[in-house]
């Protein structure tokens, strides 16, 4: 019975400790995702704290915004990135410390805005970049949700390398 | 061969290996839980709303419970914990293998990227059962090991 009291004891330190630094550490995460809705595709779970201050547009607000020359950002790992993106997109991914991406983006307005896209539906790494724009003082960032797939599928211009 | 499992020096080195082990990968994942979130909705092994629950205290188990080991309390307990994670990593790591899933491993480090092949991360991963299995055979009752 000791061993399952200790057991129970472990776990309990471990969820406290848990809540405690998730609550203070400044880049905690809801411990319930959020659920994002965008026309024309399935519900998809938000994992990050960013979600509610997003806006996520489809494929057609995605075209407008290219058309209009606005900047793209490919959220995806280099690899992917270099097997085909979106026409003109800069590759940023998401996993990088801020003051990477703040390199990688170079004196941009703060106000100016950007589209940031990962593979489709299924993927996150575009609302994590976006909160870190966020957090970086960008104002007017879009997360195109149908991403890299629906591009493709919509024939729009893209590019590989 | 039982007396070398049983003493005090070869009892300390599975406790600081495994425990050591745990700690440095707990590390990344608490400092970036977003990403960690990720990983896990990637396994596609529990439902989306459990993800982040996950995501948030699995790495404090692997803190708390190395901790213990390394310092040599309860070691019998702590190593049965991390025994138990290692069994759940296992089963999901086979688990997508056997469906030919694309994931993220998620075991050291939250960057990205693939780090080896599944083969080798369940090989890794049964290989730290071993002193889990020491430990929890021979280590004394008491709380020192």
């Amino acid at each position: 019975m000791t061993h399952l009291r200790n057991v129970v004891i472990i776990l309990v330190l471990a969820v406290v400790a848990a809540g405690l630094y998730n609550t203070v550490s400044g880049h905690g995460i809801p411990w319930l995702p959020q659920e994002v809705k965008v026309e024309g595709s399935k519900p998809r779970l938000v994992l990050s704290s960013a979600a509610a201050a997003i806006d996520y547009i489809e494929v057609r607000e995605a075209q407008a915004k290219f058309d209009q020359g606005i900047k793209f950002i490919d959220s995806r790992q280099a690899e992917e990135y270099r097997t085909g993106h979106v026409k003109g997109a800069v590759n940023i991914p998401a996993t990088k410390d801020t003051e990477v991406i703040e390199a990688a983006l170079g004196p941009q307005s703060r106000d100016e805005e950007i589209v940031i896209y990962c593979d489709g539906e299924e993927c996150g790494a575009s609302t994590m970049l976006a909160g870190k724009l966020q957090r970086l003082g960008f104002t007017k960032v879009y997360v195109f949700f149908g991403g890299w797939t629906a591009w493709n599928t919509a024939g729009l211009p893209t590019e590989k390398g | 061969m039982a007396g070398f499992f049983r003493s005090r020096p070869a009892l300390i080195v599975s406790r600081l290996i495994l425990g050591g082990i745990f700690i440095y990968a707990s590390i990344d994942k608490i400092a970036h839980p977003d990403q960690f979130a990720e990983i896990v909705y990637n396994y596609k092994l529990m439902p989306g709303m459990a993800v982040n629950i996950m995501a948030i205290v699995l790495p404090w188990v692997e803190l708390v419970a190395g901790l213990f080991l390394v310092l040599g309390i309860w070691v019998k307990d702590s190593a049965a914990i991390l025994g138990a994670l290692l069994l759940v990593f296992i089963g999901a790591i086979s688990v997508n293998l056997a469906r030919g899933l694309d994931f993220d491993c998620g075991c050291f480090s939250t960057a990205g990227g693939h780090e080896r092949s599944a083969i080798l991360l369940l090989l890794r991963d049964l290989v730290l059962l071993l002193p889990v299995v020491h430990l929890m055979w021979f280590a004394p009752k008491r709380r020192l090991a």
